[in-house]
């Protein structure tokens, strides 16, 4: 039996999609934090039509940049089917990423089996699986968007209906996500490398790159105006306090890049790339351009190293359906030519076992590291038993929980952006699960008007703790609720 | 007057008029939006307005309680343009600059169409000027800059036409209005004049360079060793660009329009060596002094003007695309003017300090003095009409850094004693705050520093408060 390529694709999608819809069924919580944000985003948006602009919650009320036209999309299907479709919908969009990734790497490659092999490599990809297994992060939508809208550059000097998508894509892209940026910076440097290379591009695809530079650049600037404004560049970092820029923006190494985006991507890609550049592949040139930008941003430290890396193998995926093709090529003309059905399955059997095997190790990690009940019942608590004007002191990555969950403001989280003095903050806050002197404490409750703190196992855990030294004194700090996962403590004076 | 002149004129006179128009709507509409009469933009202002009344006075009573005054020239011109048409010097303020800023397009037309640049470029080019935050600043608040700015285009013209002895002359008026707008012009003429090998005119540069002689003979002044603003490259590219929130930057968009005037350039290869130099040595002086971004804001603009003309002339493979692209540009620019007419009509001084200020002149004697952080040292003398411990006017001011210290340990002094020990060295009798210094400039907390001993001592009683001021009256 032969299978046919769309039925190679369409497998890939439904593996991708059953390895995240069975994780993603396991529980009825997200696997990450950051979910509950936009699980709140997406709520606003079914019940007043507009998602939140100021955040009352976070930090006792800061301003929120950006349209989050993502979470429009799911607040649409969430609308129409309910808590279900935000468990399906985002595993659908980010499988739908094989598809994408299939057109390319045919258009570049002109070999369906690479393709389909790049398409593969693609959709098991460890840290883009890692970063948008259950997730309600924007990236479900947002890489997928990104690569269709390298897909339709590539193809809009062929027919209308390819330009009008594309310049559809230019306004939708940016709209998203602010990684539209790095798609505006691969363009440039894809200019300046065909200029370089002597390769002449088509005038419509210079106009194209013209196009989606402006487009992102304005509405970008145009959206978080008022960052760039108060913060300058410093925006891009988005106020994140210093002493935890390390998290968010990390070193990156060859042994990460092989564990992150899979041996397979990484050595085919590359050599996919080295290719198509010396036979002067325009394709490959923007596929490099890709890398390039991607390299540059983490190095330099521009974007967020989950978010590099995942542009980056999938680029590197892209690149790979050049790389498989050369080899089968390489192969049909030694004396291994009548073996290449074995060798085409022993690369499956391979891109299984460093691609799909790390990918299944990984959800199942990070489906142990979900929020259980029992983590989740101190947030309930706070929902139904505290003031409404409350303010909720947890740990720095619960702080979405205490907004999400709690429904009460939280003394401070993950998003930094527009908080004053973040760094000193962050600081204070942060000693509160520390210091042992009562005084310095309540000095710090009271700067921030906190009304219960709660202490998880986990903030336990991170601080080294047992307990709040200081809260043994009853008169100040009453136990009000326990549970397996931690406690919570009212601050009575 | 023959008919092919006419023609020509004709044939001006239909581009030039409606860039005047337009140049004309532009800057006043800062003036419109702040609807109010009485009030001018920003802080330099009030000091040229109060210099303007005695231009000629080499003592100044009020600023650091009483200092000399260094000679400028716009307060001249002010003084000398309200005296000829019988208008106050506060509609002197607003309207001059705005005639300068008339003058300068006129001038910057007629340069480009003497670099023989075709008409779409010189249009655009103009246009571009018009609508960018700098030019906006630079002809709309009255500042030292404006003459010496439309002087430097006026020489620049008279070079093109070869009338030298009278560019050299103007260029020499530009000492009167400052050393910034004199070096900058020198180092512009000397950059023109190696461009045309034209050696001789640098023995006349180190001439008009001689003229700096007599203030070297004045001393060195005295170096301001406090920070003036923030440091750090993220401030300094803040301050360049307007989509980051800067009243005097040049927009991003002109920006990216210039790289594509600079690749149309480029096609040259070297034969604009000067320009491009011109061009890095201002953007790296701007660096140092954001003011020159004034000047460089012209180079951008003719850049911007050639990459538009480009953009237009140039065959489009879609025209959906060159639509689009054509709408952000315009979008992009129209939006930098937007933001840059919208900063200033929100500028201080509000209400509420005149306000406070009349207060002062009218409750306090002729000879008090009165303590604000430097940012309201020129309120204090204009307004107000009474002494200041300390303004802006840092050039040649007196202990400026010891007051400076002595202002920031009185601001934050914890123990009352402190306090009155620098309030009695400087005899201050008031002290004015705002809402700016309490969110930031000064102070960070409510019961902070003397924000808490004003409360709490006896020593002060509080004469005045509105929305935005407080003024404390020393009694103790």
């Amino acid at each position: 039996m032969k299978i046919r390529a769309w039925d190679a694709v369409f497998l890939i999608v439904i593996m991708a999609f059953a390895l995240r819809i069975f994780f993603a069924m396991q529980t009825m919580q997200y696997s990450d934090y950051d979910s509950y944000y936009g699980l709140r985003q997406i709520e606003s948006i079914g019940e007043s039509g507009k998602h939140i602009s100021y955040d009352e919650l976070s930090y006792g009320g800061r301003d929120v940049l950006g349209i989050p036209f993502s979470y429009y999309i799911m607040s649409f299907f969430h609308g129409l089917f309910g808590n279900v479709a935000l468990k399906i919908m985002p595993a659908l969009f980010i499988s739908l990423l094989a598809v994408v990734v299939y057109l390319i790497a045919k258009k570049i490659s002109e070999n369906t089996i690479a393709a389909c092999l790049a398409a593969l490599c693609s959709a098991f990809i460890p840290i883009l699986v890692l970063n948008t297994l259950n997730s309600l992060k924007p990236y479900s939508i947002a890489y997928p968007l990104f690569f269709l809208a390298a897909y339709l550059f590539l193809r809009m000097n062929e027919n209308k209906a390819f330009l009008i998508a594309f310049v559809i894509a230019s306004f939708v892209m940016p709209l998203t996500h602010p990684i539209a940026f790095i798609l505006a910076i691969s363009m440039m440097i894809y200019a300046v490398l065909a200029y370089v290379e002597s390769i002449e591009l088509d005038i419509i695809k210079k106009e194209g790159m013209l196009l989606f530079i402006m487009v992102t650049f304005l509405i970008e600037f145009m959206l978080y105006k008022k960052a760039f404004i108060n913060l300058g560049i410093n925006a891009i970092w988005q106020n994140i306090p210093k002493s935890l820029m390390s998290d968010f923006f990390k070193d990156i190494n060859i042994l990460s890049l092989m564990v992150d985006i899979g041996i397979v991507p990484l050595l085919f890609g590359i050599i996919g790339i080295y290719f198509g550049l010396k036979n002067k592949n325009k394709d490959v040139l923007l596929l490099a351009s890709i890398g390039i930008s991607s390299i540059m941003m983490l190095i330099l430290k521009l974007v967020e190293v989950s978010i590099g890396l995942v542009s980056l193998g999938i680029t590197l995926s892209l690149a790979s359906a050049m790389g498989f093709d050369k080899l089968f090529k390489y192969i049909a003309i030694t004396k291994f030519s009548g073996h290449i059905k074995a060798i085409k399955a022993s690369l499956l059997v391979f891109i299984t076992l460093t691609l799909i095997v790390p990918s299944i190790i990984g959800a199942v990690g990070i489906s142990d590291e979900t929020l259980k009940e029992d983590e989740i019942g101190p947030f309930l608590w706070i929902n139904n038993k505290t003031a409404l004007s409350a303010t909720v002191m947890a740990g720095l990555e619960e702080g979405n929980l205490v907004t999400g969950i709690g429904k009460r403001k939280s003394a401070y989280d993950m998003n930094f952006m527009f908080v004053d003095d973040a760094e000193k903050r962050n600081e204070e806050l942060s000693s509160l699960f520390t210091i042992e002197s009562e005084v310095k404490a309540i000095e710090i409750i009271k700067r921030y008007d906190i009304d219960y703190i709660y202490i998880s196992e986990k903030t336990k855990k991170r601080y080294g703790i047992d307990e709040l030294k200081y809260a043994v004194d009853e008169q100040c700090f009453k136990k009000v609720f326990e549970n397996e996962s931690g406690h919570v403590i009212k601050v009575l004076c | 007057m023959n008919r092919d002149m006419l023609s020509r004129f004709y044939a001006e006179i239909k581009i030039v008029l409606p860039l005047l128009l337009i140049a004309y709507f532009v800057l006043s509409m800062p003036y419109w939006l702040r609807n109010n009469d009485e009030l001018l933009i920003g802080r330099e202002a009030y000091n040229y307005l109060r210099a303007a009344e005695q231009p000629f006075n080499g003592h100044d009573d009020l600023s650091y309680g009483g200092r000399q005054a260094i000679f400028n020239a716009y307060p001249l011109a002010l003084n000398l343009f309200s005296k000829a048409f019988g208008i106050g010097l506060i509609e002197t303020s607003k309207i001059l600059p705005i005639i300068f800023g008339l003058i300068s397009v006129l001038l910057f037309y007629f340069i480009l169409k003497r670099l023989e640049l075709d008409n779409i470029t010189v249009f655009v080019s103009c246009i571009v000027l018009i609508l960018s935050p700098p030019f906006i600043y630079l002809f709309t608040v009255s500042n030292t800059y404006i003459v010496p700015v439309s002087i430097a285009l006026l020489s620049f013209l008279l070079l093109l036409h070869d009338k030298k002895f009278l560019a050299y002359v103007l260029l020499f008026m530009t000492l009167f209005f400052g050393i910034v707008p004199f070096l900058s012009a020198l180092g512009l003429l000397a950059i023109y004049s190696i461009k045309n090998r034209n050696y001789k005119s640098l023995y006349m540069l180190l001439l008009l360079a001689l003229l700096l002689i007599p203030i070297i003979k004045m001393g060195m002044p005295e170096l301001v060793g406090f920070k003036k603003m923030q440091e750090g490259i993220n401030f300094r590219v803040q301050m360049f660009i307007s989509e980051f929130g800067s009243e005097i930057g040049i927009s991003m968009f002109a920006v990216i329009l210039s790289l594509f005037g600079l690749r149309g350039l480029w096609q040259k290869k070297y034969e604009h060596f000067y320009e491009y130099l011109a061009i890095i040595l201002l953007a790296m002086a701007a660096f140092f002094d954001i003011k020159i971004i004034f000047y460089l804001n012209f180079f951008v603009s003719i850049l911007a003007g050639i990459g538009i003309a480009k953009m237009i002339n140039q065959g489009w493979g879609s025209l959906l695309i060159r639509l689009i692209i054509g709408l952000m540009l315009t979008m992009g620019l129209v939006s930098a003017m937007v933001f840059g007419v919208g900063h200033l009509a929100k500028s201080l001084p509000n209400k509420e300090i005149i306000e406070s200020m009349e207060f002062i002149e009218k409750e306090s004697k002729g000879d008090a003095v009165v303590a604000s952080y430097y940012t309201g040292g020129h309120w204090i003398n204009a307004i107000g009409k009474r002494k200041n411990v300390m303004d802006e006017n840092f050039f040649y001011a007196p202990d400026v850094n010891q007051r400076y210290d002595d202002l920031n340990r009185l601001f934050h002094a914890k123990e009352i004693e402190r306090a009155m020990e620098i309030i009695e060295k400087y005899n201050i009798r008031y002290i004015w705050t705002d809402n700016a210094m309490k969110n930031g400039l000064v102070w960070n907390e409510e019961d902070e520093g003397l924000l808490f001993l004003l409360g709490a001592s006896n020593n002060f009683k509080k004469e005045y408060s509105n929305d935005y001021i407080e003024i404390w009256k020393v009694v103790g």
